[in-house]
């Protein structure tokens, strides 16, 4: 008897079978009758079942209470093979093994974290360019160093302006005409040079020149005994590097915004590996 | 282990008894509720009546299960093994109780012992379908009635019971519907219909 014929018999009325559900119940009820006998029959027994399945008295249950508890006490494995034993228990599958879990998560962890140092150090070296660091280095060194130069370049100059002047002396024309060449040198190496304070450096040359100048008179009085030549010569050449050096210095201040400028808009690793960290 | 508790009334018996033999106390506790009453009441039924013999085997019976767990084959279903081992221990309890019944003064061991717990009057009263239907099925032969009984008050399927008895399922259709077909001739006298017929 199969489960839809017994469902059928417990739950229907003969009446209410369909055509289809009598021909598949006929072979065990194929009257009325026979059908309310067959329903009585399994509801009757699965009654009886129910009512007499009683549970043994609590002493039953007490004795093997006692007995799994002798077993099983002398197999308690205690200290270090107890948490070896949940760590790997040998009944579980792997998958379910706290060990292998927990080795995953480590391997997971220890693969990861450096993929992720790898992306924002490639991030931070994308940002961060060595070369203008070096550069802003040398340019900070340059500038430190090209004060000094200078000065005794200065100083140089006017020694030798002095020697000069001492040994052959200077005309009044020479003294005259040289702050003329002075400034057509000067409007030929502005042209060259980009066009930032044309005005200050001017002024700045001319400063310097007239001091230069000045610096030279003393020796006025034996301008007949010395030649004119050498000392425009060396103005000239004095004015010329002081024009190079200061192009170079502005150049060089230049150089330094615009790579302080680079080095503002940087993007800081940590903040990168931060923000990373946080989308994953 | 697992990351959560155990819920053991939601667990397979098979899974219980992995526990058990793990030495989980709460998942034989488990297994005992499932099938303590179910087999008490097979045993006794059985056991011509016997209720404290039908204990006794129960005690047995999960004894074996506490000592012994391995004999359980994973593989197997637990309800099938258990009733299997069921059946052969009312087996041989058959073949020891024909060699008492051999040297004894003839005092007739299969008599239905009487429960004491009951009141003379409800014992009296107690002719009623229960009784009817247990005396059918003594009536019955034993291949019959063991079927019938498995199937429809243990509560086991045609599979199982096939598995439990060693028969092939279609051998335990054809033995059901004879004995099915028997009860239910016998017991026509508590068809409803019949009896406002007679009235």
């Amino acid at each position: 008897m199969n489960r839809t014929i017994e469902q059928l018999i417990k739950t229907r009325t003969f009446q209410s079978l369909s055509p289809e559900e009598r021909e598949q119940i006929r072979e065990w009820a194929s009257t009325e009758d026979e059908f309310e006998q067959m329903k009585q029959v399994l509801i009757s027994a699965q009654y009886m079942a129910e009512k007499s399945a009683k549970t043994p008295a609590p002493s039953v249950k007490r004795q093997l209470d006692e007995r799994f508890k002798n077993k099983y006490s002398a197999d308690q494995v205690k200290g270090w093979r107890r948490f070896m034993r949940q760590l790997w228990p040998e009944e579980q599958p792997l998958f379910f093994r706290p060990a292998f879990q927990v080795g995953v998560v480590v391997l997971l962890v220890a693969f990861t974290l450096p993929f992720f140092e790898r992306e924002s150090v490639k991030i931070a070296e994308q940002s961060y360019d060595p070369s203008t660091s070096e550069a802003i280095e040398e340019l900070r060194e340059k500038k430190r160093s090209s004060k000094p130069e200078e000065e005794k370049r200065e100083i140089r100059v006017q020694n030798e302006q002095r020697r000069t002047g001492e040994d052959k002396g200077l005309s009044d024309n020479e003294f005259e005409t040289s702050p003329q060449k002075k400034s057509e040198e000067k409007r030929t190496t502005d042209s060259k040079r980009p066009q930032v304070n044309k005005d200050n450096v001017e002024e700045n040359i001319s400063q310097q020149v007239d001091d230069r100048v000045r610096m030279a008179e003393p020796t006025d009085n034996r301008r007949d005994q010395m030649g004119s030549q050498p000392v425009s010569e060396t103005i000239s050449a004095a004015q010329e590097e002081l024009v190079d050096g200061e192009s170079k210095q502005r150049s060089m201040k230049k150089d330094e915004s615009s790579l302080l400028q680079k080095e503002q808009q940087k993007v800081e690793p940590a903040a990168t590996v931060d923000l990373l960290v946080s989308l994953y | 282990m697992r990351l959560f508790k155990t819920k053991y009334n939601k667990e397979s018996d098979e899974h219980l008894m992995k526990l058990v033999r793990k030495g989980d106390q709460l998942a034989f506790d488990e297994i005992y509720s499932r099938y303590a009453a179910k087999l008490a009441f097979y045993f006794t039924r059985k056991l011509k009546h016997d209720r404290e013999k039908g204990e006794d085997f129960v005690h047995d019976l999960f004894a074996k299960l506490i000592d012994r767990p391995q004999l359980f084959d994973t593989q197997r279903t637990f309800k099938t093994w258990i009733y299997s081992v069921a059946n052969n221990m009312c087996i041989n309890e058959y073949k020891k109780m024909a060699v008492r019944s051999n040297t004894t003064n003839g005092v007739a061991h299969d008599l239905p012992i009487a429960d004491q717990n009951k009141s003379i009057d409800e014992q009296v009263t107690e002719k009623d379908f229960k009784s009817d239907l247990e005396q059918v099925l003594e009536r019955l032969d034993d291949k019959h009635r063991e079927v019938f009984v498995m199937r429809h008050i243990d509560g086991l399927s045609v599979k199982e019971v096939g598995a439990i008895i060693d028969v092939s399922p279609g051998t335990v259709k054809s033995r059901l519907f004879y004995a099915t077909k028997k009860v239910a001739q016998a017991l026509a006298q508590y068809n409803p219909k019949e009896t406002t017929d007679h009235e």
